[in-house]
């Protein structure tokens, strides 16, 4: 009898360990433990035997009936939790996420650069007049250095100065300082427009970003620390800046800004015409005559101003090598880009 | 522009500097050298002179640079400025102010030909022609002093010579070979009979020296740079003469170039000199004396230099010095013209002292405490609102073409176009959508969801406007689409604090479906012919007046949400196509009243059951009470009086 039930329990544990489905498990149950299940009768036949065999017996069937239902319960978790599971390396739905232009994502991180360390968020108009956009800006109407400004002019009748499309954004720097009396410090981004012919790295509509801080002690060396800080946040902390002394009409003096090929490291690549350095903005002291421009005393405030090209700084950033592409809004060029 | 080592050794010693270390130290302070090539036994740099800089645009002038940043000593040659005899040849200026100053030498019997190697070597080698020993003599000398020169062939001009305007008609052929139509704005040098030069910009052919001239007449003047640049601009045309003149010639050079070409013809190309003859104002430049103060020049750059040390560099510079204590007063030398302010002298000290050597420290900036409300922060959070309902963001261009305009408002004009047909700025941004659109489609996508924050300008009279726009666009092969396309527009605005809104039904050319969203947005379907012209689908578009919108925020507040459960009734209904469902919607607002939660549309079919000519859609009805939990007999008695009320509704089907 006790072989018969060992039998029985190595049976159960091979029948158990080989079901595959729930349904299977429930039929092997019923088979081991059902009312025509072999212990099921031997239970009935416990009563027509010797007394003093009777609790032997008994024991042995509870044991053997607990150990098969251990085995079945054990086995239907197992394939409970089975059943649930799921294939996780199979191929997901194909899925496209809404992306920003990188051209708002670079104006994004430039101006809370900035923010970080003072200045002002602000914006300023795309048609401007001659005024702002030259004359305040101490960039005479008919000299050599108003060739570097080419400008889209608009057939609107005006007074005395002609409306245009702003070729820079710095008219919105004058406009902030004849509204607001120092101290002032803003950052301004904006659309520009200059009557370039497309091609690779130039659009006649493009973005720039000028910032100016105006004060009583406002120095050239803050505008270096000014820059530097914001290079080494933008592009990295190892990055170094050269200051190149340049002329602009509305700032001096004057500089050209480059910073060290982030690419080759300074070796000298493509990228940098093996110079090692970038040249990504423009800037200086903010010229006197701008000053009074705008009504504030050159004798008792300075400061400085910059301004730079935000396209060309996303392509140094994000390695890209076509203006063009901002502008066409491929799927598959604004999908490649994140805010980090 | 160009200049050579061997050129500049004409002034200076440069012995040690090697051209790498010539080229970084120029850089440095101000003139970027951006290549050095090696050729005929010389290094020629090439540099980017700014335009204030017009004293760099010379041998002599780039020699004073040198010679201050290296601390050599620069050598001048000794000139014998020959102004006797004196030339009997009438010299007539019309207007002294397009040209204060005429001088002119003349050389006879001189024997032209060509040059010899080193003096070809000296123009070729900075991109110069040479032409004979007499021109290249007056190219060579024009680089050198920075003063442009011009030879006439003395016997083919006539008896006088007269600086004057041309006039209209007249014609000059010139030494490029083209033959050109003068108007007024161009200044020419003439005799009595016709124009023999562009003056300061470019000879005559018919006057030009070759290998048969025997004598020579010597030019140079002084033109005034605005003339020279709206006469050689009306005419399209540019040479070094003109670049020079445009942006400034030394007036105390003049008789060194002249003097010492000369000299140099006479040495080369034989002759005697025959005379000599000016006309207009003796050559002057005027120079300012400006304050000096070490204490401000700091605080202005940010550095604590000596006075001593700024002075020194001041006067490597050949500045001179004026003390009248406690004032210093520096004069800049007479060619540097750009000089006139306290900031001008802060550049040249810090220039030479070396930018690298300016310390940086962070501005000290007092941020104001008052934060000025900002449109530009409200314009990035509706940004990041359309990313995150699907959106991406494209930015396209404001300037388009006429023909693509399709709107209401009349568009500003560019006088200048870069190219004709793209001659307008876009009073609606919605074009640069539907570009977008046609580009992905092209490449396969047919699903598009865009949105573009863009200026948007028109016309108004008497002047103009310009409004900032956002519009929203989705392109989809589906028609049925609109109605997510909807869905997130109300979302959105919903998200702007606008909760609700009215939609006008109006019409706009190329739309098939248009409609006014209160008096700042519109919502439109691109009608199919224009759809199918682009090849696009089906294209819905919304535009929206962000400047209105911004002035619309307002801060959320909490409503207490119903903790009474609601009850659904559905209504199987057919409307007739033309019946607008704002009419349905009424009848449901008046008949529910206060008990309506909400109403959805839930199965939309146009399958045989419904009547030609009718939509079939099964409407869902959510009754709540926000102070109790309504019965169903109420709810019952109120949903009886609704479907009543609809079935009585004309072009409406209860089913």
């Amino acid at each position: 009898m006790q072989e018969e039930l060992q039998k029985l329990k190595q049976t159960a544990e091979i029948d158990f360990r080989k079901a595959q489905t729930l349904e299977e498990l429930e039929a092997l149950k019923v088979k081991f433990l059902g009312r025509n299940s072999f212990l099921a009768q031997f239970s009935k036949k416990i009563p027509s035997l010797e007394p003093s065999l009777r609790p032997q017996a008994g024991r042995l069937l509870n044991e053997a009936k607990s150990f098969i239902t251990a085995l079945w319960q054990e086995r239907k978790e197992e394939l409970s939790l089975q059943q649930n599971k799921i294939d996780l390396t199979f191929p997901s739905y194909s899925l496209r996420k809404a992306k920003l232009n990188p051209l708002t994502l670079v104006i994004r991180e430039i101006c809370s650069i900035f923010e970080r360390i003072g200045f002002e968020i602000q914006e300023g108009r795309e048609i401007e007049d001659e005024w702002h956009n030259f004359t305040a800006l101490n960039i005479p109407l008919e000299h050599p250095s108003r060739d570097a400004f080419d400008t889209f002019y608009l057939k609107i009748p005006s007074k005395k100065y002609k409306y245009l499309l702003r070729s820079h954004t710095s008219p919105s720097q004058i406009r902030l300082m004849k509204k607001r009396k120092p101290p002032l410090a803003f950052v301004v981004p904006g659309r520009v427009y200059r009557p370039d012919n497309m091609d690779a790295s130039h659009s006649f509509m493009f973005h720039q970003i000028e910032g100016f801080a105006v004060d009583k002690d406002i120095n050239f060396s803050h505008l270096k620390g000014a820059l530097v800080y914001f290079a080494q946040n933008l592009f990295s902390s190892e990055v170094k800046l050269r200051f190149r002394p340049h002329f602009f009409p509305f700032t001096e003096p004057s500089a050209e800004v480059d910073i060290s090929c982030f690419i080759c490291k300074g070796k000298g690549c493509s990228v940098c015409k093996k110079s090692g350095w970038l040249e990504i903005l423009g800037c200086g002291m903010i010229h006197p005559r701008v000053l009074s421009s705008c009504g504030i005393s050159p004798k008792r405030y300075q400061g400085f101003a910059f301004g730079m090209g935000v396209e060309r700084i996303a392509m140094l950033k994000y390695r890209i090598n076509d203006i063009r592409l901002f502008f066409e809004n491929d799927l598959r060029f604004l999908g490649q880009f994140y805010e980090v | 522009m160009k200049f050579s080592f061997k050129f500049l050794e004409e002034f200076l010693n440069l012995k040690g500097i090697t051209p790498r270390q010539l080229a970084e130290k120029l850089t440095l302070a101000g003139l970027e050298v951006s290549q050095i090539e090696r050729k005929e036994g010389d290094f020629i740099f090439e540099v980017e002179v700014t335009s204030n800089r017009y004293d760099l645009l010379s041998i002599v002038g780039i020699a004073y640079e040198v010679s201050a940043l290296f601390k050599k000593k620069i050598k001048l040659p000794k000139i014998n400025l020959r102004t006797r005899p004196l030339l009997n040849l009438p010299l007539k200026i019309e207007d002294e102010g397009d040209c204060p100053l005429y001088t002119a030498r003349l050389i006879k019997g001189v024997r032209v030909g060509p040059s010899p190697d080193w003096l070809k070597y000296r123009l070729t080698n900075l991109g110069i022609n040479s032409v004979n020993n007499v021109v290249d003599i007056t190219n060579y000398c024009m680089l050198k002093w920075g003063e442009p020169l011009h030879a006439f062939d003395f016997d083919k001009i006539g008896n006088i010579i007269s600086v004057r305007r041309a006039r209209k008609g007249e014609r000059l052929l010139c030494i490029d070979n083209k033959e050109r139509e003068l108007r007024p704005e161009v200044l020419v040098i003439a005799d009595e009979n016709k124009p023999l030069a562009l003056a300061g910009v470019i000879g005559g052919q018919d006057s030009e020296v070759s290998l048969t001239t025997k004598n020579i007449l010597i030019e140079a003047a002084i033109f005034s740079p605005l003339t020279i640049r709206r006469g050689r601009r009306s005419l399209g045309i540019e040479s070094e003469s003109s670049y020079r003149f445009e942006r400034g010639v030394n007036p105390l050079n003049l008789e060194k170039a002249s003097a010492s070409a000369c000299e140099l013809i006479l040495k080369l190309a034989g002759g005697e000199f025959s005379g000599y003859k000016r006309a207009g104002k003796k050559p002057s430049a005027k120079s300012f004396w400006i304050k000096f103060d070490i204490q401000r020049l700091n605080n202005f750059l940010g550095t604590s230099i000596k006075e001593k040390q700024a002075l020194q560099i001041l006067k490597r510079l050949n500045f001179n010095l004026k003390e009248k204590p406690p004032i210093i007063l520096v004069k800049p030398p007479s060619y540097r013209q750009d000089i006139k302010f306290f900031e001008d002298l802060a550049e040249e000290v810090a220039r030479i002292w070396g930018y690298q050597n300016i310390k940086e420290a962070l501005p000290p900036i007092k941020r104001s405490l008052k934060e000025e409300a900002s449109f530009y922060k409200f314009k990035e959070k509706i940004k990041d609102k359309l990313v995150s309902l699907g959106f991406s963001e494209a930015i396209t261009f404001s300037i388009i073409s006429e023909k693509e305009n399709i709107s209401s408002y009349k568009p500003l004009f560019l006088e200048n176009p870069l190219r004709k047909e793209e001659n307008i700025l876009r009073p609606e941004i919605f074009p640069g959508l539907l570009k977008v659109f046609q580009y992905n489609v092209y490449r396969k996508e047919r699903e598009l969801e865009f949105f573009e924050i863009a200026e948007s300008f028109f016309k108004i009279e008497p002047g103009f406007k310009e409004k900032t726009k956002l519009v929203i666009g989705r392109h989809t092969q589906n028609m049925d689409n609109f109605y997510y396309f909807k869905a997130k527009l109300e979302v959105f605005l919903a998200d702007c604090g606008i909760k609700e809104f009215s939609l006008k039904e109006s019409s706009l050319p190329a739309f098939s479906n248009y409609a006014l969203i209160e008096d700042w947005g519109w919502v439109g379907v691109l009608n199919k012919e224009v759809s199918r012209r682009l090849d696009l689908e089906n294209v819905f578009i919304a535009e929206f007046d962000l400047e209105e919108l911004y002035q619309k925020r307002k801060q959320p507040y909490f409503e207490e949400i119903v903790r009474f459960p609601w009850v659904e009734r559905d209504i199987s209904l057919a409307k007739r196509k033309e019946l607008s469902f704002r009419e349905i919607e009424d009848i449901i607002k008046t008949q529910a009243g206060k008990f309506l939660k909400e109403f959805r549309v839930v199965d939309i079919y146009k399958g045989e059951k419904i009547p030609s000519g009718f939509t079939g859609f099964t409407l869902r009805i959510f009754y709540q009470h926000k102070q109790r939990t309504l019965s169903s007999e109420e709810v019952d008695k109120i949903h009886f009086q609704l479907r009543e009320a609809l079935a009585q509704k004309e072009g409406l089907i209860l089913r």
